[in-house]
C-alpha cells in the first residue's frame, strides 16, 4: 500500500555507458602472459574487478578471469597484496 | 598434435650457461618424443608476484611447442623432479593443429619478427544507430506510443 501513497523516488544517479574495451579495440587481446593489461582488471588487493564495475561484456570477462587465474599461478600476478 | 605454452620459473641465481642447458634439454625432450617446438623465449629474471620457495625472483622461460600428450608428461615429470624449476604451468592454445600450419609459421617467424598480427575479419559495419523515428510528421503518422513521463 505504501507504493500507491509515496511520490515515487525519481531514479537517482548517474549512467555513464560502460562499453566492453576489449570488444570495441580489436588490438586488444586477452593474454595470461602480459600482466601489464590484465593488471587493469584487478583491484589493489589484488582481487578481480567485477564485471559491473569495469563494463566488460560477459563473453570477455569470462575470458579474463581465466587469464588472471592462470598468471597468478606462474607468479605474474599477486593471489593477494597485504596492507603493509 | 596439440599446441601447448609451457612457462617454467628457474631460480634466479643459477648462472645464464647452466639456464640455456636446461632449456635445451627441455627443448630435446620435445624433441625426442616427436614434438616441434615453436619458439623457446628466455624473458629473463623477473620480479615474482609472490615468493616461491622462499625466492622473489625468477628466471622465467617460456616453451611453445606442438606435441601429443606424452611429451606433456614428459615434461612435466621431469620439471617436478628438478630442484633448479621453481614453477612450472602447461596451457593448451589449440588441439588438433595442423604441422603446415606451424611449419609456415615459423618460416614467417624466421624471415623477420614482425608483431603477429592477426588478420581480423572485419565485422559487419557499425549501423548507425537507427533513431527512433524522432522528426515524425505529427499530422500524417499515428501517434507513437507515448511513454508519459509519470511522476
Amino acid at each position: 500500500m505504501a507504493q500507491g501513497d509515496r511520490p515515487r523516488p525519481e531514479r537517482r544517479g548517474f549512467h555513464r555507458r560502460k562499453v566492453c574495451k576489449f570488444c570495441t579495440d580489436s588490438n586488444m587481446k586477452i593474454e595470461y602472459k602480459d600482466p601489464g593489461t590484465l593488471r587493469h582488471y584487478v583491484s589493489e588487493k589484488g582481487k578481480i574487478i567485477p564485471r559491473r564495475i569495469t563494463g566488460n561484456c560477459a563473453r570477455h570477462q569470462r575470458e579474463l578471469t581465466i587469464a588472471i587465474k592462470r598468471a597468478r599461478a606462474i607468479a605474474l600476478l599477486p593471489f593477494v597484496v597485504s596492507e603493509n | 598434435m596439440n599446441r601447448y605454452d609451457l612457462i617454467f620459473i628457474i631460480q634466479s641465481d643459477v648462472p645464464k650457461d647452466e639456464i640455456d642447458e636446461i632449456v635445451e634439454r627441455y627443448r630435446g625432450i620435445v624433441a625426442n618424443l616427436k614434438g616441434t617446438v615453436v619458439k623457446a623465449e628466455k624473458w629473463g629474471v623477473r620480479r615474482l608476484a609472490y615468493k616461491i620457495e622462499k625466492q622473489g625472483r625468477g628466471f622465467y622461460v617460456l616453451l611453445d611447442f606442438v606435441g601429443n600428450t606424452p611429451v606433456i608428461r614428459e615434461l612435466e615429470r621431469n620439471l617436478k623432479f628438478d630442484d633448479k624449476v621453481l614453477r612450472y604451468q602447461t596451457v593448451k592454445r589449440a588441439s588438433q593443429v595442423s604441422m603446415a600450419d606451424i611449419e609456415k609459421e615459423m618460416a614467417g617467424a624466421k624471415k623477420e619478427k614482425p608483431e603477429e598480427i592477426k588478420e581480423v575479419v572485419p565485422a559487419p559495419g557499425t549501423a548507425a544507430a537507427a533513431e527512433a523515428a524522432a522528426p515524425a510528421a505529427p499530422e500524417e503518422a499515428a501517434p507513437s506510443a507515448e511513454e508519459g513521463s509519470k511522476e
